[in-house]
């Protein structure tokens, strides 16, 4: 008989019971000496694909690794041209002051407003999760590409306040970037391949690789420059060397480290970020990080045995803007974390064996210390609330794990 | 504390074959007795003298060169070929001349050994293969009928008859179909132990297992660790003590716990560490509190010798941890840190390579704690993207390669 693919072995009750101590003694005392908010090195490598938009290698010491490719494409968009010509008929109509309510509301419905940019549609971005040995339609695969897709698509608004005016501005997200215009947009293909030991079904585990990964990829993601202008037929730049970033890495106040950066790959002029109306958010890729709770401790980047005694396992998702109003001498280009959203994960603790106790089998309900018993989920509000301020840190002084996180991939990006 | 992201490198490797003593030997030098030509000195071309010797003649056997799956060893007819290599059998094929049928190719990726005229191939690493008498621990995969099945990392699941553990109850007790009711009460699934291994089935290579001694059976307070079993020469070794005690820091302060952690190695590369557990004082102390709980309930006979097994049997199977002090757990995290380190440099693990590491990374520590005290110590560190891992590594490879 072959062993079964041995990542699926559950811990012992004794061990389960071992870690599960340990992590809630404070501080909690993780198995490789980590602290709480540390998270295990990586090895990374970007742009490595030369056939993707951009691309990214991500791998943990643990054997786990995350190969990102993104690749663009131009697609016509659905549908543009009803709503051109609805849009022109309607501009005929308002002329002749006839108020037509269904077509200006068809207009309103596809987003066409005359002197606005066309928004994105979440349909534009198609993420595609592989792992080896798992069939296509597993159901951790559909798990972990909707958890890393989700967070792309969504928006977050924010208040920026200015001295002259209080303006909501509505930071443009992942799908409003790739309009080119009202006919044409960009579609983005991310495939993510996943080699890692511990894929057993239902893990969240390999959740914040893919999400670093998955950042790391969109990051170093270039489109080809663009010759056609406005409504016309796009028509592309062949020269690779003059591509744009899709997410132009964030100015620095002192200029010496970018241009070093862009020497590589050209004159400091291709990194100008693409037009964009002033007033608008710079955003950057969201992330994903995986948290665990163990009584009142809160873990980061729980290795694979750390997550089997989670009380509770949460997915928070961050995103980055920088306001890149320049009107103002006092330029902050702090990239500030934004909440997207935290989500509840059932936690592998729950499908564990029961421990033994030395004293025979005693009352169901009854607490024996140093006996391991499976959890049943659940997190207090109060876990949850200081879950968030970790992550998104609580005052100026405190940063956050998320910006330490942000800080750590900018490092390495300029590096 | 943030997070670190490096570029990929070879900074690992590096570490293996700089160090004077290369921590990874080439069994393929030491153990032949054929010397090796090197890439120059072809057929063509032998030396005089060595020319008694057999040779390989191609040009592609260079020193400590790996082959790979597929690769021609060689096509003379005067070798024989050894575990790891497959030459193609020649029918009587009238086209197929001589040669061609004593073609000799490579089946795993690995160092050649030529013994006399022998080729095998050692590979690079591979499954553990059982043998009889060795000391391994397991992780219970399923419960069968009147046996267990035991995940010893070997090619096959193992299995460990219910007729060979010990029973609570005394040693010559009948295994009754009651017993096969409740086996789960023994050892469920996910379960791990440490057992002899019994035999290996002349067939498929089935290894048996069992528990009858004290010193097996279900392992609690601690944390298992799985390093690489074979192959190259490294991880645990055979035929040393495996099974050992260390007298960790945690026990030199005023601290209440012995401070005494053992280890188990298991042949098959899986590893416990644990709070120390003395057997007898164990059972003792276990003995005084039944007599406590029972004092009134009539007398029990002391402990002896016959009866010691009865006692501490009837709490084997038990998956209760005792309490374990802070500094007892963290000695212990330290300890699954160094064999994790050891295996991950490619050097041996036994009982003196596992205390040398300790106590590196043990003086590591005093080192760094002092460094953390000068803040620009650590913002310079940091800086130069020091990995406290990497540098506790080289540490410890300095330590073991150094002093042996």
């Amino acid at each position: 008989m072959m062993p079964a693919t041995s990542t699926a072995t559950t811990l012992s009750p004794a061990e389960l019971s071992y870690l599960h101590t340990s992590l809630t003694q404070t501080p909690p005392l993780r198995p490789d000496l980590r602290s709480s908010t540390e998270f295990r090195p990586l090895r990374a490598e970007t742009d490595l694909l030369p056939t993707c938009n951009g691309s990214a290698h991500v791998s943990l010491t643990d054997g786990s690794e995350a190969l990102v490719g993104i690749k663009a494409e131009v697609h016509r968009t659905a549908g543009a041209n009803v709503t051109k010509r609805l849009d022109e008929e309607m501009r005929e109509k308002m002329s002749l002051d006839e108020p037509s309510s269904t077509i200006s509301a068809a207009a309103a419905a596809a987003g066409l407003d005359s002197n606005r940019k066309p928004r994105g549609h979440p349909d534009w971005i198609s993420l595609n999760v592989d792992i080896s040995t798992l069939r296509d339609d597993d159901a951790l695969l559909i798990f972990l590409s909707e958890m890393l897709r989700e967070p792309l698509l969504t928006t977050s608004t924010t208040t920026t306040t200015t001295t002259t005016t209080t303006t909501a501005t509505r930071s443009s997200s992942l799908a409003d970037m790739l309009v080119i215009n009202s006919n044409w947009h960009w579609h983005l293909h991310i495939d993510i391949l996943l080699l890692s030991p511990f894929t057993a079904s239902g893990t969240s585990y390999p959740l914040p690789l893919l999400s670093l990964a998955t950042h790391l990829a969109l990051r170093s993601a270039r489109l080809p420059k663009l010759k056609s202008q406005g409504e016309e037929d796009p028509l592309v730049d062949d020269d690779w060397e003059s591509s744009l970033f899709l997410f132009p890495p964030p100015p620095t106040s002192a200029r010496k480290p970018e241009s070093s950066a862009s020497g590589k790959a050209g004159p400091n002029e291709q990194h100008s970020i693409p037009p964009r109306e002033a007033g608008r958010l710079l955003t950057m890729p969201p992330i994903t990080l995986l948290v665990m709770t163990v009584n009142s401790n809160i873990i980061f980047d729980p290795s694979h045995s750390e997550l089997a005694v989670a009380d509770a396992v949460l997915a928070v998702s961050v995103s980055f803007s920088s306001d890149t109003t320049t009107h103002h001498h006092h330029h902050h280009h702090a990239q500030t974390p934004t909440l997207l959203a935290v989500r509840t994960i059932e936690t592998p603790a729950r499908d564990t064996m029961r421990g033994v106790p030395a004293a025979g089998e005693v009352v169901e309900g009854d607490l024996v210390p140093g006996v391991w018993r499976p959890r049943v989920g659940g997190v207090k509000r109060e876990v949850l609330k200081r879950v968030v301020r970790a992550v998104l840190g609580a005052s100026a002084d405190d940063s956050g794990v998320a910006r330490e996180v942000f800080d750590g991939l900018e490092a390495f990006l300029r590096s | 504390m943030g997070i670190s992201i490096l570029p990929p490198s070879d900074s690992d490797d590096d570490l293996g074959s700089g160090s004077p003593g290369s921590p990874s030997p080439s069994p393929h030098d030491s153990s032949s007795d054929t010397s090796m030509p090197d890439a120059a000195s072809t057929s063509s071309s032998r030396r005089p003298g060595a020319g008694k010797r057999p040779k390989l003649s191609s040009s592609q056997r260079r020193r400590n060169r790996i082959l790979v799956p597929g690769e021609t060893i060689t096509d003379e007819a005067q070798w024989m070929r050894g575990h790891g290599t497959f030459s193609a059998a020649a029918p009587s094929s009238s086209h197929a001349s001589a040669s061609a049928g004593a073609t000799i190719t490579a089946t795993l990726p690995g160092p050649l050994h030529t013994t006399n005229k022998l080729l095998s191939i050692t590979p690079l690493r591979s499954r553990y293969h059982p043998s009889i008498g060795d000391l391994v621990l397991g992780r219970i995969v399923s419960v069968d009928r009147a046996r267990w099945r035991v995940d010893i990392a070997a090619p096959l699941l193992a299995q460990l008859p219910l007729s060979s553990i010990n029973l609570p109850g005394g040693v010559l007790r009948r295994r009754t179909t009651a017993d096969e009711l409740q086996m789960r009460t023994y050892f469920q699934e996910g379960d791990l132990l440490v057992a002899e291994v019994q035999g290996v089935g002349n067939s498929d290579g089935v290894a048996t297992l069992h528990t009858r001694s004290l010193r097996y059976g279900k392992l609690r307070n601690g944390v298992f660790v799985r390093v690489m079993g074979e192959g190259r020469g490294v991880g645990v070794v055979r035929g040393r003590r495996q099974v050992f005690t260390v007298a960790t820091v945690a026990g030199s302060g005023s601290g209440s716990g012995s401070g005494e952690v053992d280890v188990a190695l298991g042949v098959n590369g899986y590893c416990w560490v644990s709070r120390h557990v003395d057997p007898e004082a164990d059972a003792l102390e276990k003995e005084k509190a039944g007599k406590a709980k029972m004092a009134g309930a009539g007398s029990r006979v002391g402990m002896s010798i016959s009866n010691l097994d009865e006692l501490v049997s009837n709490e084997i199977y038990s998956s209760q941890n005792d309490e374990i002090d802070y500094r007892t757990r963290k000695e212990i995290a330290r300890l699954c840190t160094c064999i994790t380190l050891l295996a991950d440099a490619a050097l041996k693990i036994d009982e003196d390579t596992v205390i040398k590491a300790y106590s590196a990374a043990v003086e590591a520590e005093m080192e760094m704690m002092v460094d953390e005290d000068d803040e620009d110590a650590v913002a310079a560190a940091a800086a130069a993207g020091v990995d406290r891992k990497s540098e506790l590594k080289k540490r410890i490879v300095q330590a073991v390669v150094g002093g042996g």
